[in-house]
């Protein structure tokens, strides 16, 4: 099985989306052999968490479950942690999204401590955002991968998903150290992070058992991690574990059956 | 899964490389960005070249950015001097040549299998402007040199008064230091008004939209890149690949738009 664990629905004002259909996106999964891929809405990140929630729903139920859902967790609501229980008690819904450089709170905020436990209690994975520190994109400084050290000693029970592995070759770094500190830390390969010689480092660094596939579809396309990590210089083994054994273990995807009618 | 994992590392391994990709964008030369594996000199290039997929590249010498223009097309010149599937790219500042001397100086690099033309404005503080670069810009434009630029160098007004000034002229925009595909709607408008702007593609990666550029404009004004070797060349690769496009449209960009281009260029 080869899932995308870091996905997205919806778009953002910053650039023209092609395509950002349902329809689109299991189409391109269906030609590349995805089977499963797990989004965070855009909106629940960018002020519109009810549109969000909406599509998410029907993403996963239009898709027979191809499409599974994080729950996006935006400190600027209210009701923020109620949205997310909203959301982990729908089918569907396997995790949690926290970004820090989005909504400008640094990673070890007391803010974020509620996603944390109720991830714990509800044993689901949260994927972050990290980054390196960037000049040219200062909010950066908010995912760096050190900043989340506090809470991964805090809940050893949780695994954490640092998105895009912190993103450029110092975050690259950063994020493998804290990786192979906290052994609950995994790295997916989303986003346009696509450094020679980086799926050989992490798994030289932390082992391929805690690097995931993620493509930030519908941001960035699917296709460029897949020719990377297709043409990577590590085992085949490596591979299947990168592509889909690892976020099935993840998300106990075992033995959830995909509706093939759909 | 395992048997699935290989049965796709040989399928794509089998489609890439039968694109014979022709890399516009490939480097030698102190590093421009950090990476976990280095590769500086031409040698190390040549070794892992081919386990890419990239049959022939232009390359370009680090130097002339980071140090003298044209010590760096020295560098780049010699580099490629023994192997015929590689071409050069030379970098002008505006003091290497004036006037008619131009031509003289730009037929000298093409003698040494220089193809391709690079500008740092940004980098090395001057104006990318018709005005200023006249006597430079006539004397690639006349010698059919395309001309390629990173988007963050210079600005997109400033590449649509170039594109319009001097409409016989092949202008590339590369995207590098930031996501080219956030200025998409900015470069969907000028490609629209300037039909001699094209575009590199190894920073279009956002979600299908290099398969919207070709459905949109046709396949004819993008020239495969990848940046190598800061960059893993398969991504730019498989987005070509697996690309939601016509055989023809998908040749075009791996390799024949970049021949055709360069079998333009004046080396008689
Ligand atoms: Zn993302």
């Amino acid at each position: 099985m080869i899932i995308d664990a870091h996905g997205h629905l919806g778009r953002s004002p910053q650039f023209d989306f092609p395509d950002v259909s349902v329809t689109t996106m299991l189409d391109m999964m269906f030609r590349l052999g995805i089977d499963r891929i797990i989004c965070c809405h855009l909106g629940m990140l960018q002020g519109d968490w009810q549109q969000g929630f909406r599509e998410s729903l029907q993403a996963v139920g239009e898709s027979g479950g191809r499409i599974l859902c994080y729950a996006g967790f935006d400190p600027a609501l209210s009701d923020a942690l109620d949205c997310v229980r909203r959301c982990l008690d729908c089918e569907g819904f396997v995790g949690v999204k926290i970004h820090p450089s989005m909504h400008g709170r640094y990673a070890d905020d007391p803010c974020y401590d509620p996603v944390w436990q109720l991830a714990a209690e509800r044993d689901v994975p949260i994927l972050s955002h990290s980054w390196d520190i960037s000049e040219q994109n200062p909010s950066q400084k908010y995912s760096f991968p050190r900043r989340f050290a506090e809470y991964c000693g805090r809940y050893p029970e949780v695994k954490l998903i640092l998105g895009h592995a912190g993103g450029r070759f110092g975050g690259h770094v950063a994020a493998a150290e804290l990786a192979r500190q906290f052994e609950h830390v995994h790295l997916d390969l989303a986003g346009d992070c696509y450094t020679w010689g980086l799926i050989e480092y992490l798994v030289e660094q932390v082992g391929a058992s805690r690097v995931l596939f993620g493509s930030d579809m519908t941001w960035i396309d699917p296709r460029t991690q897949l020719g990377m990590i297709l043409d990577a210089d590590v085992s085949s083994d490596a591979k299947a574990m990168i592509l889909g054994g690892n976020a099935t273990r993840l998300f106990g995807l075992e033995k959830s059956e995909l509706n093939h009618e759909s | 899964m395992t048997t699935l994992v290989d049965r796709l590392v040989a399928q794509y391994r089998r489609r890439r490389d039968a694109l014979e990709l022709f890399d516009l964008s490939c480097w030698i030369g102190k590093p421009l960005e950090p990476a976990f594996a280095v590769v500086e000199r031409m040698d190390q290039f040549k070794a892992i070249q081919c386990r890419c997929g990239i049959r022939r590249a232009v390359i370009s010498h680090t130097l002339g950015l980071l140090g003298g223009a044209a010590e760096g097309n020295r560098a780049a010149c010699d580099a490629i001097a023994d192997d015929n599937s590689l071409v050069a790219a030379a970098t002008l500042v505006p003091e290497l040549a004036r006037g008619d001397e131009w031509t003289d100086y730009l037929r000298s690099l093409i003698a040494r299998r220089v193809r391709v033309i690079r500008l740092f404005p940004a980098a090395h503080n001057f104006l990318l402007e018709p005005d200023y670069l006249h006597d430079l810009l006539t004397a690639v434009t006349q010698l059919r040199l395309p001309l390629v630029v990173w988007q963050t160098q210079t600005t997109w007004p400033a590449i649509a008064r170039v594109c319009r000034a001097y409409p016989e002229l092949h202008f590339i925009v590369e995207g590098v230091g930031r996501k080219l595909f956030y200025d998409n709607r900015i470069y969907h408008a000028l490609l629209e008004r300037c039909p001699n702007l094209w575009l590199e593609t190894h920073n279009l990666v956002n979600y299908l939209g290099l398969d919207h550029l070709v459905e949109r404009f046709g396949s004819e004004r993008w020239v495969f890149g990848s940046f190598f070797p800061y960059l893993d060349p398969n991504a730019a690769a498989m987005l070509l690949c697996e690309g939601r496009m016509s055989d023809e449209d998908r040749h075009n960009i791996a390799h024949r738009n970049l021949q055709r281009l360069l079998a333009e260029v004046d080396a008689a």
